[in-house]
C-alpha cells in the first residue's frame, strides 16, 4: 500500500512537470521562431511542427492533470435535483464509462499509430507515430487518473468516514 | 432523426453531469454504433489529435499565462488604481471603476471567470465597505466581467476561429467596438442606479500629477492590449505570435519589478498547463464530434432544414440568438462552444451573414449565458464572494442585463458596429 502511494506521488510530479515542460518548451520554440524570423531574417523550418508536437503531449498531459483534480468542465445543475441515491450510482458510473471510452480510444489507437509510423515530417528527425503514440501512453494514464476519481467517489458516498480520516 | 440520436444523447450525458470531454466523444461513438457506422470509429484516436494540431491554438496557453503572471505581480490593483483616478469622482465612483477595471483586465486574460475572480476578490469588498448592497457590488461584478469573452484577446474568439477556419485576428478586432459598446453600456445604467440611489464618489477629481503615477504605475498592464490589438491590426503579427510577445512582455515585466520568484513562476507554468489543458483537451473528442456532423450530413441537413423554413438573415438571426439565450440557461459556455459553433456558423453564412458579424452576437449570447441561472457560473461566483442571496443578486442584474440584450440587438442588427474595424485590416 505504501508503495502504491509513493508510486501515486511521483507519477503527479512527473504529469505537472512534463505538463509544464511540454508548454515551457513549446514557447520557447516559438520565441526562437520570432527572433529568428523577424530579427534574423532567417526562419527556423522545424519550429511550427515541433511547437505543434510539444503543444499536442501538453495539451494531454494538462488535460489528465485536470482529470486526476476533477476539475474538467461539466454541467452540474441537473445532478443536484437527483436524490443521493441516485447520484452515488450515477457519479461512479459517469467516471467508469469516461474510463471505457478511453479504453477504446485506445483500443483503437495502435492501427493509426502502425499507418502513421511510414508518415514523415519533412523538417523533424521523427516520423509522425512519435505524435500518435500520446494516446495510448497519457490516455493510460487518463484511464488510472479515472480509476483514483473512481475511487474517491465511492469512498465519497459509501464510505465517508475513511475519506474524513484520510484528510484529518 | 439522426440529428436527435446525436445531440440528444449529447444533450443527456452533459445533463447528468458527465464531463463535456467524455460526453462529445461517448454521444459520437454511441451514435456511430446505432446508426451501424461503428467502422468510423477507427478515425476517433487520429482525429483526437489532429484536431489539437493548429497553428491558432498555441495562443491560448500563452494568454493565459501571459494574464496569470501579471495577475501575480500586483497587477489587478494597478489597473483598478488607473480607473479610480480616471473615474473616481463620479457618483457611484466603485461602479464605475468595476466596470472599467473590467475592460482594461479584458485586454490582458481574455477570459471572464479569472476577471470575475480577480476584479470581483478586490472590489466586491471595496464597494460593501463603501456603502454599497452586496448585492448590487456582485451584480456590476458580475455583468462587467462579461466584457472578457469580447474584448481582445478573446479566448472564446481563438476557438471559433480555430473550428470555422476563420482570420483569428480579425474576429479579435471584430469583437473590439462591440465590447467597448458593452462596457459603455454598463457603466451608462450603474451611472442612472448611482444617481438614483445616492451612491458614493470620490470627493474631488485626481489631480493631472495623480493621473501620471497611476499611468505610468499601470503602464505595463495598460501596453498589453495595445501590443495584442497594433500587432494584428497593422498585419505585423500573427494571432500565435502576439502570444508569444505577450508571453515575452509579461516574462519581462515580472523579471524587471522583481514581483515573481523563479519558483513562483514554474508554479504559475504549471498552472497554466493544467489550466490550458483542461479547456483544451475538449477539442479531442469535439474534433471527432464536429467530423461525425459533417462526415454523416447532418450539418448541411440542418442548414437545408432552417432555410427552407427561412432564409430572411434577419429572422435567422433572430431565431439563432433566441434559441442560445434559451439554450444558454442550460448549458456551459465551453459545451455551447464545441456544440453550436460547427453547426450555426455555416447555417448563419447559408443565409448571407458574415462570420465576423456573427462572431460578437454568438460571443455576446456566452456572456449573458454566463449569467443566467441555474448555469450561469459567474452569477454564482459573485453570489458566493459577496454572501448577498442570490435572489437579491439576480434583482439587482436585471438592468444589467437588459443592457447587454440591447448591445446584442445593435451588435446583431448593425453589422458596421463588427464588420469596421476588421475591414480596416482587409484594406
Amino acid at each position: 500500500m505504501a508503495a502504491l502511494k509513493r508510486f501515486v506521488v511521483i507519477l503527479d510530479r512527473v504529469l505537472d512537470n512534463l505538463g509544464a515542460l511540454a508548454f515551457m518548451a513549446m514557447m520557447l520554440v516559438l520565441c526562437l521562431q520570432i527572433v529568428f524570423r523577424y530579427f534574423l531574417q532567417s526562419p527556423i523550418v522545424w519550429a511550427t511542427p515541433m511547437a505543434m508536437f510539444l503543444f499536442v503531449w501538453g495539451i494531454w498531459f494538462g488535460g489528465a492533470a485536470g482529470i486526476r483534480d476533477e476539475n474538467q468542465i461539466r454541467v452540474e445543475f441537473a445532478e443536484q435535483f437527483l436524490p443521493v441515491r441516485i447520484q452515488r450510482i450515477l457519479l461512479p458510473l459517469i467516471t467508469l464509462a469516461s474510463a471505457a471510452f478511453l479504453v477504446l480510444v485506445i483500443a483503437k489507437s495502435g492501427r493509426i499509430i502502425e499507418l502513421q509510423s511510414t508518415a514523415v515530417y519533412d523538417t523533424l528527425p521523427f516520423n509522425r507515430d512519435v505524435l500518435f503514440v500520446v494516446v495510448p501512453i497519457v490516455g493510460s494514464i487518463i484511464v488510472l487518473q479515472c480509476a483514483r476519481v473512481f475511487a474517491r467517489q465511492v469512498r465519497r458516498y459509501y464510505y465517508p468516514e475513511t475519506l474524513e480520516q484520510r484528510q484529518g | 432523426m439522426d440529428i436527435f440520436i446525436l445531440f440528444g444523447s449529447l444533450l443527456l450525458l452533459m445533463l447528468v453531469g458527465m464531463p463535456v470531454t467524455f460526453s462529445m466523444g461517448i454521444a459520437a461513438t454511441f451514435f456511430l454504433f446505432v446508426t451501424d457506422q461503428f467502422r468510423l470509429a477507427a478515425l476517433l484516436p487520429l482525429q483526437m489529435v489532429a484536431g489539437l494540431e493548429h497553428y491558432g491554438l498555441m495562443a491560448i496557453p500563452m494568454f493565459y499565462f501571459a494574464g496569470a503572471v501579471m495577475t501575480a505581480g500586483g497587477l489587478t490593483n494597478r489597473l483598478l488604481e488607473f480607473a479610480r483616478v480616471l473615474i473616481g469622482h463620479v457618483p457611484g465612483s466603485l461602479s464605475k471603476v468595476n466596470i472599467a477595471g473590467s475592460m482594461f483586465f479584458a485586454g490582458v486574460s481574455g477570459s471572464c471567470t479569472a476577471d470575475t475572480s480577480a476584479i470581483g476578490s478586490v472590489l466586491i469588498p471595496a464597494m460593501k465597505k463603501e456603502g454599497y448592497s452586496g448585492a448590487y457590488a456582485a451584480a456590476v461584478t458580475a455583468a462587467s466581467s462579461t466584457i472578457g469573452h469580447i474584448i481582445p484577446p478573446s479566448i472564446v474568439m481563438i476557438l471559433i476561429g480555430v473550428m470555422m477556419e476563420l482570420p483569428i485576428g480579425q474576429l479579435f478586432l471584430a469583437g473590439a467596438v462591440p465590447g467597448l459598446l458593452l462596457g459603455l453600456a454598463l457603466m451608462a445604467i450603474s451611472f442612472w442606479l448611482s444617481v438614483a440611489r445616492g451612491y458614493p464618489r470620490a470627493e474631488r477629481m485626481a489631480t493631472a500629477s495623480e493621473i501620471a503615477q497611476a499611468t505610468v504605475r499601470s503602464l505595463s498592464a495598460l501596453a498589453m492590449p495595445v501590443i495584442v490589438i497594433g500587432g494584428i491590426l497593422f498585419g505585423v503579427v500573427t494571432v500565435t505570435e502576439t502570444g508569444v510577445i505577450a508571453f515575452l512582455y509579461a516574462l519581462i515585466v515580472s523579471m524587471f519589478y522583481r514581483e515573481i520568484s523563479l519558483a513562483e513562476l514554474w508554479e504559475l507554468i504549471v498552472e497554466t498547463s493544467q489550466g490550458a489543458g483542461t479547456l483544451l483537451i475538449l477539442i479531442a473528442p469535439a474534433s471527432f464530434f464536429s467530423w461525425v456532423v459533417v462526415t454523416t450530413g447532418m450539418g448541411h441537413d440542418l442548414v437545408e432544414l432552417i432555410t427552407s423554413i427561412t432564409t430572411d438573415p434577419h429572422l435567422v438571426m433572430l431565431l439563432v440568438i433566441v434559441f442560445l439565450l434559451i439554450i444558454g440557461c442550460a448549458l456551459d459556455t465551453v459545451g455551447m462552444i464545441f456544440i453550436f459553433v460547427p453547426v450555426l456558423f455555416p447555417l448563419t453564412q447559408a443565409v448571407g451573414i458574415d462570420p465576423r458579424h456573427f462572431a460578437p452576437v454568438f460571443v455576446l449570447c456566452l456572456g449573458i449565458a454566463l449569467l443566467t441561472p441555474p448555469v450561469g457560473i459567474i452569477l454564482f461566483m459573485v453570489t458566493n464572494m459577496s454572501k448577498a442571496p442570490l435572489t437579491e443578486v439576480i434583482r439587482e442584474i436585471t438592468p444589467f442585463f437588459a443592457a447587454q440584450l440591447a448591445v446584442l440587438g445593435l451588435v446583431a442588427y448593425v453589422p458596421f458596429l463588427s464588420t469596421w474595424l476588421p475591414g480596416l485590416m482587409t484594406n
